[in-house]
This record gives C-alpha cells, structure tokens and sequence, in this order.
C-alpha cells in the first residue's frame, strides 16, 4: 500500500469512526470559520504582493507572480517551524503577469504581450534567461490583460486574452489586434495554435482532468459569470473576436455578420455619437444564448453559470482539489476563486449528453483582497493570491498571500448535486433528519436565465418557481432525490435547503446549490408512490410567517435577522452587504444611519447611486428583479437597525 | 541665495537644446512699492521642468541693474565658451480681465443622453445667480443644466476657455459654438480659442450628467497668462482632494528591468507595445522594443514614472523621466532588395512571422546584471548589447552570429530631417539632436527615403556604435 492509499483508508477508518459531527454538540452558530480557516503570510514591510500568479515548485515553495512583474519565491511559506517565511525575488520587470505555472525546471508567466519561460541557469535562485516562448501582437489598451498560462496534457501552454474597450464606445468590448478576445495554444518551439473566442475577460483558467476550463466575468454579452469548457473552435459569447475568424488558421467559422443577423449589437448614433446600450426592462422576446446552438454549432454555453453577485462578481482562478483529503472532503472538486467579493466557492462538474454541466456552491469568504489564483501547498492547504488594485473588493487590503487551511472537522454540506431525469439527486457529507428532510417546506427551488445582449451584464430573467413534486430520502440518510416537473434545459436551477438538517441537527452552511441544467439526463423516473410529499404546514397549526407577507403597517413590530435572511438571500443581497460589517457594499446598519424612507430604499434598490458610497469602489447593480413587496420588508428591516432616538 | 535647477536635462555641446521660460515680472503698486516678487512660472529644459513656479525676491546675479521695475530687457548671460542661440521666440502675456455677469439658469431632472433630450422640455427650476456654479443642482446626478450669461472682455484678443466637468458639455460664446461634448458620463476638460475684441458677449453652458459614479463638476477658466483663472465658484469645481502619489522607479545598486508600454516621443498613437525599460545605476537609462529589435530612446537623469502603470487599473505604459532622446521606431536589420528599399515597417497589428523576425527575450549578464537581447532574423542569431559608458554615451554591440552569404543585409543606425558628418568622424542626426559614432563595423551611408534621410551601415560582421546626445 502506497502512503496515498494509506491515508485515504486512515480517513475513512476516521470518518466511520466519527460518522457524528464533533461540534454539533456545542451550543454555538457554527460558521465556515469552524471548518477553513484563512491564515496571512507575514511579508517584509514594503512588499507589495499584488498577486496574479500562484505556482508550487516541486520542492514545495510556493512561486507568486505579481502585477507589478515580480516573481518572488517563498520558502517555508506553511511556517512549519513556527518560523517567517522568507521571500527571495526570483525575477522582476515583468510586464502584468498574471500567471505562473511550473515546468520541467522552469517558471512560465504570461505577460500583456508574451508567454515567457524563465530559467536559473547558474542556480543561484535567480532567473537569468527571460526567454521568449511566443509574442502575440497588442494596441496597447489598458485592458488587454493576458491570462495564463496552464500546461495542456500535451505540454503546451493555454493563454486567454482580454478584450480591449471602444475609444467613443468605451463599453463596447473590442478586439483592436489578432487574437484579443481568444484563447491560445502555444507550443514550447513557439508555434501558436488560435483556439476558441467569444472571451471577454477570461480572467480563470483551469485544466481539469486533462480539460481545459475558463471562466468569464460578467459584462457586455456575458450576463453573469460562468465556467466554459473550451474545446477546440468554441464560441462562447463575445462577438469581439471573431473579427479574426476568417484567418486561415481560426477554428471558428462564425462570422460577425452572421451573428449579428441574428443578434443586434445596438450599435447606433444619435447626433453623431455612439449611444451605450442599456438593458431593456421587460424586454419581449429577449435573446438567450443557447438558443443559437441552432444556427452555430460552436456555440459554446457555460458548462457551470455563477449567478453575478451571488457566486463572485469577477470570477478568477479554476483549481481541481488534488490533495487527496488534505484539504478535506471534497478531493476531485473544484474551486472558483472571486475577485470582487474575495471568496472561493466550490464547483462540482458532470458530464450529461457530451457536454459539461453542474453545481456550484457559496465555500469561503473573508480573504482580505481579491482572490485571483489558487494552488496547493505541499501541507495541502490552498495558497489564495489576491489583488484588487483598480477595482475594489470585498477583502479591503489591495494585496496579499493568504492559506485557507482545513481544520480537520467537516461541515455539513451539499458534497454535491447532480442531474436526474426528473429533478436532482442532492448527497450530503452527514446523513440528514429524515424528518427535515422528507418536509417539501424545507425546500425552495426557481429557475432563471441571463440575456444574451450587449449592455452590460444582464438581471435574471424568465424566472420560474420550481414545483417540487416530492422527495426520497435514500436509506442511510446521505441522498436525498428531489423531484421537480418543470425542469429547464440550459436554465440555472437554484435549489435552496432552508429546513434539512443533519442527524445532528446542523443546518447546511451553504445551504444553496446553483445547477446548470444544460441537459436534462435520459431515464427512469421515480415513481410517485416512492415520494415523500410531506408538508409540515399543513400538517401543524398554520404558523405565521411575517416574513413571506407584505406588510404595509409601519407600526409591526421589526424582523429579526432570522426572519429576513431568507428574503436577502432569495435577492442575493448578502453576496454584497451584511447587517454589521462593510462588505463589498456597505453594512445594513449604515445605511439604517442614512435615515432614507422605506420607499427611498427600495428606490435605491432599483436604482442605486454608487456616488452616495464613494469609498466603495464597485458599484452596485440595478436589481429590478427583486418583488416590491419584498424590496419593502428588506427597507423596513434595514431601517429597524438604527437606534431608536433618545 | 540662487537655486538649482530640479535636474540637468542638458545635452553634449554642439546639439540643439530647447529651453522654455515662463517669467513673470515683480509687481509694484501706485506707490511704486514692490507688492510680489518676480516669479518663474516655470523653466523647462529639452522638455523637462527644471524650475516650478518659483520666486525671484532679489536681481539675479551680474543683472542689468539692481532697481527692480515691472518692464525690463531680456538678457542671456553667457559662461563657460561659446554659446549659439537660434529661434528665439516670445509672447507677452497679458492678463487680460474676464468677467461674468448676467448670469441664469435652468435645471432639468431625468436621465438624458443628449442635451436636445432636456431643452425642449419645461425645466423643474430656473433663476439668477451671482456666480457661475452648478451647486444649484438638487440632485448629484440624473441632471441636465444649463447657464447664460454675458461674459465681458477688457482687451482685444486671442482668450482660451477651457471647460471642465462631468457629464456632457458644450459651451458656446457669440453663437460660436465652442465645446460640444454629449456623452452623460464624461470626466472631461475641453479647451477652446476665440478671438474676441473687447466688449460684452453672450455665452451659454450646457451640462448633463448620467454617471452615478462621478459628483457633479462645472468649471470654467480663461487663459491668457501664464495660468488659467477660475470663473466659477470655488465648489463648483474644487481641486482633486485625493492626487495621486506617484510612483517613480530608479535602479538601486544594480540594473533595473521593466517591461512597459511606450508612448514613442510622448505619443499614443506611437505606443509601442513589447518595449522594456533598463535602468542604470550610472543614470542612463533606455527602451528598447523587443517587437522589433529596437533601442527606441536614451536619456540621462532619472529612470521611469510608473504611475500611469501601477496607479489603480493603470494603463500599461511608464514615462522617462528625463530629457528622452527618441531614436525611431521599426526593425533596424533587415535585407533589402536595393538600397532604395526602405526598412521593413510593423505595426501593431502585426503578428510575428517567425521565419522572419522573432524575438527571443534575454539573459541578464552575469558580471552587470545588464540584459543582453537574443533575436532571430531570417535564420541569423542576433545578440544586442546595449550599455552606458563613463561618460554617459549609450554604446550598442550588435553581434551576428551566423551572418551566412545572402548579400544585401543593412542595419539602420538613425533617421532624421538632416544627417551630417562632423570633421571629428561623428554623424550629427535630426538637425544637430544626437550624434552616432561608429566604433567597430563598416563606414556608414546616409540615404533619403520618404524625404527621410537614414544612417545605415551594410553588415557583414557584427559592429558597434556609440550614441551621444
């Protein structure tokens, strides 16, 4: 028995061992604190660890990439000894590199104009050749950023690169120069391979089992973020791009005529000048993306969609866990980091009728700055480079190095979600209450999609309440099958675990999970006779429940937290605000302090004027999507928080 | 007590210099008392600042003489040998007196694109003002504005106006049509000339907004001196209460390396894109494009500004920072069918080719910690080399490591209005700017191409040339 397979049979003697929750006991809110703990590198003062790259050597040193060119190598970066890490500058000068793999003695970086192998010939510990791997041309945009690069099985290099912004039409993405807007495939001898478009700012890259996976951040034609599997010739969403697909050498043969015969890009002057595009309230008939599977096969949809401002705002690095339970009980499964809301969250992939689709979760929030990459550490914590120069965070500090370290103790979560026939099959990492768990009350499920159009981001549309036929709880307390009938193809599926608890009576930390349903799997229904279709409203005493009423009457006594979460969570006000704590927006309890109406708030909530809160730099989306009734509670409840007048 | 200037931009004897003076002569009241000292606005050398708005409280040394009057001559005192002057060029700046009266207003509430998108409709206030300021405005955004008034002249001519706001804007004065910006998220400061005569004219101001992440800001300022003069009320558009710390890069005991965009002489239309900047500790410093295989520019002083960089989302490029000597841009090696062919041009749009040119990067040269650059061109090894001597001269190897048999293969050394040879064997470029010497290698040609005049040399072997400037 090798030591893998011998510490994989240690955690499972463990976890049979210990099939309760040790901290159930307790008489404490159990917090994702309990479970992943963030720890700070220490740096020199004067160290500016503006992260865009995360790599591990193979003697277990973490190598970080910075913004402003660096490369610096730590050493004892677990501080194992109880002693400081120590950083030595391993090469400077590089131009944004936001990106660092490791390969065959060498550190690779993509910089705005190039991918770059940096040897220590003499090792010294210092990169003495910057050799050219492979240039691609620029204009020089601010936004041209360069992603990359991750190591195919082949053993090249995959880049993804930004688009660059209209002069007049500044909101309009474009790609000024070849291959701006597309993802690239370089091989070590330097020849370039163009390999997909439809990026706008594909700011993560992840090889996942020898699949190469990007995500996109939320802007013109990208609704929301989102996760792509990105095979060869692909066309996931920006047109930009394909200003280059008649190359000889483009894979793709959509042409922007094409697609804007379909699609209009709004591209039109009033008096002589461009007019920005703006999202169409209650738009008729409104453009999805997969609907053009029919007419371009290279469409390419999210094989995993993050709901904006629920699952991150700016989407960042792709990782696949391979500690093999080191880092806890989700070994296989990938993690998103954020840069907007400094989070990670937690992703977990199927493939149904050839393409990739799955669930994500909420994981981790609190990292001081940014998230923009991730990798493992030797110890088998994850190592989290953070940035947010230039567009704000929910973490406040511009910069750092951060481990999130698993505390031995397992949360009681979704481990994952997959795709049925009729519904979805739920698996949790502790056996539920089968009483919590058979109540259809403890769950509520809807269905959205994002437009596909060239305004910025999109809200979420067509939603629909998901009809929970019933549940079946599997025998031993792990599964439970949610049956649903009005399930969607290529539509996000939300499916929210208010009342399961565990065995031990433990809530699910994150008690939402995010589907992309792009296939719905062929097979055997579960007969209804196998369901439970329990409801424990109907069964007790009708209990009230101000909080799913509209009240009007000012004279109420106040909503506890406890009765409003539900109501903030459902609008996904919590990705950006909490009651006592500035977040990427500001604390509930502020704005309590802006003595603002009730009805100035939900105005706010429609259309909200950043300029109020000038010291947080990422503003605040519209939100017509929220019911007024509940934007009301929300105004109501934000309100109570202020301290009575003396 | 005199004082030094901020840095020396100056150039090697024999080059034209640039010097630029903006002086202001002390001021005396009816009594004849001296109420403000004589001031420098500003002194800028080859286009550096070398004195920022400072004062003279006493006559210079060896002055003309030692009563200070408000009217005086010029006078060029010379040291040190022989000195040539050329096109002296100055302008008598006049404060002129601008003012505004007459002054109303409308405001309009709603989301506009277009100014026409609000002056049709009724405004929601109106009334007169005694200043122009837009802190009439009952809400910080969603706005449209406008403001007439008359605005008098009290001499005849040229006045610049400039506009700053945000939003969208236009200004018009005599029904001339200055400034006419319509976008509702603009953060601009438009400038316009009119020649006016003096007397009272009317003038309109038109400003919308549809930015939530920008505070409302109208200011208007006329230039006829040295500096523009608010005509708004202070809050209207107050100074930047957060500037920018900038952050300014030097070289420590060993070279410094970074890779940056260029704007080639001061250009964005210019920005080179691949270019790395290399900091000496001896103080000079250059950019060479790595997309070429090119020294672009030289300078003396210190090394690069990387605020424009590093400062919030940046935008990719740093400035020099001292008095830069642009080279030219484009691939210098290459074969030419004849010698009137002109060197190969790549634009930005190019993509490498690379069995033609292709950049290989560089390895930091154990001894310096200097870089040396590797390139291919058409299957010959290309070693670049490119340090400062002891007397500020920037030397450039070029070594050919398999130069082959093809015949036909130049290298542009330098490109200008003018060439000439001095009697010392040195080349003067672009009107006396810089000089090129020839240290190892052929003897260079001088050709005209595009009324371009070119200093290359046939290579046969590797050469080097130092640049003096």
């Amino acid at each position: 028995m090798n030591m893998k397979k011998k510490y994989i049979a240690y955690l499972i003697s463990l976890l049979s061992i210990t099939s309760f929750h040790v901290l159930a006991q307790l008489n404490k809110t159990l917090t994702e604190d309990d479970y992943y703990k963030i720890l700070t590198l220490p740096t020199p003062e004067g160290m500016l660890l503006e992260v865009g790259g995360v790599a591990t050597l193979p003697d277990g040193r973490i190598a970080v990439s910075t913004r402003r060119g660096d490369v610096w190598v730590v050493e004892n970066a677990a501080m194992i000894n109880g002693t400081q890490p120590k950083y030595t500058l391993f090469a400077s000068g590089l131009h944004e590199a936001l990106g660092l793999v490791y390969k065959d003695d060498a550190l690779y970086v993509a910089q705005r104009g190039e991918l770059t192998k940096l040897i220590d010939k003499n090792g010294d510990g210092k990169a003495d050749i910057y050799e050219t791997v492979y240039a691609w041309p620029i204009s020089g945009h601010y936004h041209e950023y360069s992603f990359g690069p991750k190591i195919a099985p082949d053993g090249s290099f995959f880049v993804t690169c930004n688009v660059a912004f209209g002069d007049e039409e500044w909101w309009r993405g474009e790609s000024r120069v070849p291959w701006r807007g597309w993802t690239l495939k370089i091989s070590e001898d330097g020849t370039m391979e163009p390999w997909a478009t439809g990026m706008r700012s594909p700011c993560g890259l992840g090889m996942i089992d020898g699949e190469f996976f990007y995500d996109d951040n939320q802007g013109d034609w990208q609704g929301t973020g989102g996760i792509f599997h990105l095979t060869k010739g692909s066309f996931t969403g920006h047109p930009a791009g394909l200003r280059w697909a008649g190359r000889d050498n483009s894979p793709i043969n959509i042409t922007m005529e094409q697609l804007y015969a379909k699609v209009d890009p709004r591209q039109f002057k009033r008096e002589g000048q461009y007019v920005k595009p703006e999202n169409v309230p209650d738009e008729k008939d409104p453009n999805l993306f997969y609907t053009l599977k029919n007419d371009f096969p290279q469409v390419r949809t999210a094989a995993v969609l993050l709901p904006h401002g629920v699952l991150g705002i700016s989407n960042a690095e792709i990782v696949r866990d391979e500690t093999d339970g080191k880092f806890g009980p989700f070994a296989g499964q990938i993690f998103v980091g954020d840069q907007g809301q400094s989070k990670i969250m937690r992703v977990v992939m199927e493939k149904v009728k050839g393409e990739f689709q799955g669930v994500a979760f909420d994981f981790k929030s609190g990292f001081q700055s940014g998230v923009l990459r991730m990798n493992w550490g030797h110890d088998g914590s994850m190592y989290a480079g953070l940035t947010n120069r230039g567009w704000g965070s929910a973490g406040t500090s511009t910069a750092g190095l951060q481990r999130l370290v698993w505390t031995g103790k397992i949360p009681m979560e979704m481990k994952t979600v997959s795709a049925q026939p009729d519904g979805f099959e739920i698996e949790f990492t502790y056996p539920v209450d089968k009483k919590t768990a058979e109540d259809l009350d403890s769950y509520f499920a809807r269905s959205y999609i994002y437009k596909y159009h060239p305004a910025y981001g999109s809200p979420t549309i067509n939603e629909e309440k998901l009809n929970i036929k019933g549940v079946k709880v599997s025998e031993d307390g792990m599964k439970v099958r949610v049956v649903i009938d009005n399930l969607r193809p290529y539509y996000l599926h939300e499916v929210m675990l208010a009342g399961v608890k565990s065995t031990d009576g433990l809530p699910v930390l994150h008690s939402t999970a995010y589907y992309t349903l792009n296939n719905i799997p062929d097979g055997d229904k579960l007969p209804l006779s196998e369901l439970s279709t329990k409801r424990s409203s109907a069964m007790a005493k009708p209990v009230k429940k101000p909080v799913l009423k509209t009240t009007s009457s000012s004279t109420k006594k106040a909503l506890t937290y406890a009765e409003i979460e539900p109501l903030l969570v459902k609008n996904t006000c919590v990705a950006c605000h909490q009651q006592n704590k500035r977040q990427v927006g500001p604390a509930f309890s502020d704005i309590a302090k802006r003595k603002y109406s009730n009805e100035r708030i939900v105005e706010l909530i429609y259309k909200p004027e950043p300029k109020n809160w000038p010291e947080h730099e990422t503003p605040m989306a519209a939100m017509p999507q929220v019911p007024k009734s509940d934007a009301l509670q929300i105004a109501a409840w934000i309100n109570s928080l202020r301290a009575p007048a003396p | 007590m005199g004082k030094a200037p901020l840095s020396n931009p100056a150039k090697a004897p024999g080059l034209w210099q640039k010097l630029k003076i903006s002086f202001r002569a002390p001021r005396f009241n009816e009594k004849g008392q001296k109420v403000e000292n004589a001031r420098f606005n500003y002194v800028d050398l080859n286009g550096i600042r070398i004195h920022d708005n400072v004062e003279v409280p006493l006559p210079t040394g060896g002055p003309v003489e030692n009563n200070e009057k408000p009217y005086g001559p010029l006078m060029i005192q010379g040291d040190h040998g022989p000195v040539a002057l050329r096109n002296i060029k100055y302008t008598r700046l006049k404060e002129a007196g601008v003012a505004l009266s007459d002054l109303t207003y409308q405001t309009w509430y709603g989301n506009f694109k277009l100014i026409s998108d609000y002056t049709g409709l009724k405004p929601d206030a109106w009334g007169t003002l005694t200043e122009l300021t837009c802190e009439v405005l009952e809400n910080e955004d969603a706005y449209g504005s406008s403001y007439r008034g008359t605005i008098t002249v009290s001499d005849d001519g040229n006045y610049k106006l400039i506009l700053a706001y945000t939003g969208g804007g236009r200004l018009v004065v005599n029904n001339q049509q200055l400034i006419n910006y319509q976008s509702g998220d603009g953060f601009r400061r438009d400038e316009a000339t009119i020649l006016l005569k003096a007397g009272s004219y009317p003038f309109e101001i038109y400003n919308f907004k549809n930015a939530s992440w920008l505070p409302p800001r109208l200011g208007l300022f006329v230039q006829t001196g040295a500096s523009p003069k608010a005509l708004h009320a202070f809050n209207s558009f107050p100074p930047d209460d957060q500037p920018v710390s900038p952050i300014l890069i030097n070289p420590g005991s060993e070279p410094k390396m970074i890779r940056a965009f260029l704007d080639f002489k001061g250009q964005y239309k210019q920005r080179l894109t691949h270019t790395i900047g290399v900091g000496d500790p001896a103080g000079t410093h250059y950019v060479y494009d790595l997309k070429s295989g090119n020294l672009a520019c030289v300078w003396h002083g210190d090394f690069v500004d990387a605020t424009p960089m590093w400062h919030d989302r940046g935008d990719g490029s740093f400035r020099p920072m001292g008095a830069a000597q642009y080279l030219f841009n484009n691939q210098p090696l290459s074969f030419l069918a004849s010698e009137s062919t002109p060197f190969p041009v790549i634009t930005r749009e190019d993509e490498i080719n690379p069995d033609d040119y292709r950049g290989k990067g560089y390895v930091i040269e154990a001894n310096t910690g200097r870089p040396i650059f590797n390139y291919l061109y058409q299957g010959i090894v290309v070693e670049d080399k490119i340090y400062p001597d002891q007397q500020g001269r920037m030397i450039h190897e070029v070594n050919i490591k398999n130069r082959g048999a093809k015949p036909g293969l130049f290298y542009k050394l330098a490109e200008g209005k003018s060439i000439e040879q001095n009697p010392n064997g040195a080349y003067a470029i672009d009107d006396k700017s810089y000089y090129i010497r020839i240290t190892k290698g052929a003897t260079p040609k001088i050709r005209e191409v595009n009324g371009i005049q070119e200093l290359y040399i046939p290579v046969d072997d590797s050469f080097a040339y130092s640049i003096v400037w």
